[in-house]
């Protein structure tokens, strides 16, 4: 889907989804939901310059579908982004993972999103589509907003293209993982490394060491530390957050009438 | 307003008079030049945000300055009224060996950083070529690069959390020590967005391990697309060298005339190669990258067998723009962004425009990333001189967004690519820069007139900083 039928879209709607399928549950559950819900997309053209090893992709394309289209030219994100296969990178958009920034298996190796994206083209609430960042690795030029999006599940503006950095298929990392017996996750963890070793203490499906970060199946009764985070199935909640202002203002600025997957941050 | 701020901070932290203004009326960017009121060198976090709640009673601009060694003119105190220096920030807060971060204040050097952990095997890894006196806080308002920035990156990718003062005086925590969490990344914005967003005064940031080993190498290339090519072709081969410099016969001429530094017969073109990690991996690194270079015609390759041979091989990049000193009394330097792949057509380019303008040129870049910085040097009393560097450059910028990239990719926009900015971004663009900017600065007091073209209030000032250096 293009940019431009995105801002169509938005413009013709009261309210509008980034996601439709499993992966909602880090959103909300969108089958409650009415308004315009955004599809992943199993086929999509993704412009790939290899001298340079960028790529431009459209935002609703399938994660597997972007690595498939890659490996042709011998070329890969290097960090599988869905913990195992099973969970399903054929089931999860680029949009999704960018704006729930879903931690992957190998960040502390090669980054999270951010560290990926140089640049972006957004659709805003009032339907504006503008660009942010540029096609060189390297650039101080201006205010990155392609940003600020990340981990921002749709509310501040919807992701319509991604200009990506990737690597050579003999930089695909495999993470040493600490599995256990227990079911699909449902929340991550992530943790100071010196309370790595008294997180695991509590049930988990899997881990990685080197990130320090802990899928689990628990919902609720989490174990907490100092200076952690808990992406949790369901919900968010960033109403008591000391940079509520900073966040109000921003989605004041970027979509005033709340158009964009409203509620979805527990704040506005 | 002396009296004033007196009773924020004491008298001695609070710098007057002529050679104070002029001291404080640019950075390293001399082109431009503004004077301010008066510099205050608070020591605590709590007395910038008293200082800024001030500026905001009697709406006075501020200004935020690390070391100065910025070379856009982001500390330029474009509208006049306070200089917020973080000199006498300089204390390193807290050291977490096992989880490897470490909290420090704002006006801490770079390389002290790096300094204070080198006994545990640590370093903070942004390396500008400035980083024995440029700061963490001027590393995080401009998101600072440098040589090893290729495989290590920019100073975003070492910031966990900052602390820092709102525009409006309040005091805020932006980020995590436990990178990633959910929500809109708004550390994101604030590294890099040149202090125009609040004044950050502390920071939590990563510690990288020393690598285990080092492979360093200079090659010397009978011409320059050779040395390009070599850059094209160890990157497509996977290796990420940790550093990947290029200097072109410009800067081994000025390495020749300031420190006697001889390269083989017939070398027009310099790459230092640098990787690094484990053992095994950086000697299998240094194996591709030998042969890659041997491949495209390389005369010589030097490599270091000790760390004294190391910084010698390193003395060619190091030294190269002070080199440059002993050629012309002036140097501007750019630092535009392309693609990769165009290195060889943009070099041609460069020399083109230089030649047509009756300018001399040399280039020293990181190449690895397709980050140039050619380097005009020249005498400033020649007539009309100046008026032919300004064009050059900005036809220089021009070719980099043609071929796909950035009017800068370490310096900053500050008020030195302001009128570039439209060149790149379209009004759309810029206007989603000016709401993202809003998010934290609705009001003109803060660092006013960088980074966005054409803001209210600015134009006019515009025209009396311009050619006030010339």
């Amino acid at each position: 889907m293009t940019a431009q039928q995105i801002s169509e879209i938005v413009l013709s709607n009261d309210t509008v989804y980034s996601t439709a399928n499993e992966y909602a549950r880090y959103y909300a559950p969108p089958s409650k939901e009415s308004g315009f819900h955004f599809p992943i997309e199993a086929n999509g053209e993704i412009h790939v310059d290899p001298e340079n090893q960028i790529c431009i992709v459209p935002a609703g394309l399938t994660v597997s579908a972007l690595q498939e289209q890659l490996a042709e030219q011998n070329l890969c994100l290097p960090f599988p982004i869905c913990p195992s296969p099973a969970n399903g990178e054929d089931r999860l958009s680029l949009r999704q993972a960018i704006d729930l920034n879903l931690p992957h298996a190998a960040e502390a190796q090669c980054g999270n999103w951010r560290d990926w994206i140089i640049g972006m083209t957004l659709v805003l609430g009032d339907g504006t589509i503008a660009k942010s960042g540029s096609q060189a690795v390297k650039s101080v030029a201006g205010y990155d907003a392609h940003k600020l999006v990340i981990g921002a599940r749709g509310t501040l503006g919807i992701i319509a293209d991604v200009i990506l950095r990737i690597r050579p298929v003999a930089s695909r990392i495999t993470p040493h993982l600490i599995l256990s017996n227990q079911s699909r996750a449902t929340s991550i963890q992530r943790v100071l490394a010196s309370d790595f070793k008294a997180a695991l203490e509590q049930d988990f499906t899997m881990a990685d060491p080197a990130s320090s970060t802990i899928w689990r199946s628990t919902r609720e009764d989490i174990k907490r530390f100092p200076h952690d985070w808990v992406m949790r199935e369901d919900r968010m909640d960033l109403d008591r957050s000391p940079l509520r202002g900073h966040y109000l203002r921003a989605k004041q600025l970027l979509d005033p009438e709340n158009k964009l997957n409203p509620g979805l941050l527990g704040i506005f | 307003m002396r009296s004033e701020i007196a009773q924020i901070v004491p008298p001695d932290r609070i710098l007057v008079g002529e050679a104070v203004q002029r001291a404080y009326d640019c950075d390293a960017y001399t082109v431009e030049k503004s004077k301010p009121t008066l510099v205050v060198l608070p020591q605590s976090t709590e007395e910038v945000a008293a200082l800024v709640r001030w500026c905001n009673v009697q709406d006075v601009p501020f200004t935020p300055r690390g070391a100065g060694t910025g070379l856009s003119g982001g500390s330029l105190p474009a509208l006049g009224g306070l200089v917020i220096s973080t000199k006498k920030l300089t204390q390193i807060l807290e050291v977490d060996l096992p989880s490897r971060q470490l909290k420090a204040q704002a006006g801490i050097a770079n390389k002290k950083i790096s300094d204070a952990v080198a006994n545990e095997k640590l370093h903070f890894a942004p390396d500008p070529s400035s980083q024995s006196v440029s700061t963490l806080g001027g590393n995080i308002a401009e998101n600072s690069g440098g040589p090893h920035t290729l495989k290590y990156g920019v100073t975003a990718q070492h910031i966990l959390q900052v602390t820092m003062v709102t525009p409006e005086g309040d005091i805020v925590e932006i980020g995590s020590r436990t990178p990633g969490p959910p929500g809109p990344d708004l550390l994101g914005i604030v590294v890099g967005g040149e202090g125009t967003l609040g004044i950050v005064t502390e920071a939590w940031v990563k510690l990288t391990p020393l690598p285990t080993a080092v492979f360093t190498a200079l090659a010397a290339f009978p011409d320059v697309p050779s040395a390009t090519r070599t850059v094209a072709q160890i990157i497509a081969s996977g290796v990420v060298p940790a550093a990947l410099e290029m200097m072109d016969h410009g800067i081994m001429a000025a390495l020749q005339a300031a420190f006697g530094l001889q390269y083989p017969e017939g070398s027009k073109a310099l790459l230092l190669i640098e990787c690094d990690g484990n053992v095994d991996q950086t000697a299998e690194e240094g194996e591709t990258v030998t042969r890659i270079a041997n491949s495209n015609n390389a005369i010589s390759i030097e490599i270091a067998e000790t760390e004294i041979d190391r910084q010698k091989l390193w003395t060619a990049r190091k030294k190269g723009i002070g080199a440059m000193g002993r050629l012309a009394p002036t140097i501007v330097t750019h630092d535009g962004v392309i693609p990769r792949s165009k290195l060889p057509e943009m070099l041609d380019f460069v020399y083109d425009v230089a030649a047509r303008h009756n300018l001399k040129v040399a280039n020293l870049f990181h190449a690895g990333d397709g980050n140039l910085h050619p380097c005009f040097y020249f005498d400033d009393r020649d007539p009309g001189i100046v008026d032919r560097v300004v064009e050059a450059g900005e036809e220089i910028i021009r070719r980099c967004i043609d071929l796909g990239g950035s009017i800068t990719g370490e310096h900053g926009v500050g008020v030195e690519k302001l009128d570039l900015m439209s060149l790149m971004f379209s009004p759309a663009d810029l206007d989603l820069q000016a709401r993202i900017k809003a998010i934290f600065n609705q009001a003109q007091l803060c660092n006013p007139c960088k980074v966005l073209p054409n803001q209210k209030s600015c134009v006019e000032h515009k025209m009396r900083w311009r050619g006030a250096a010339w």
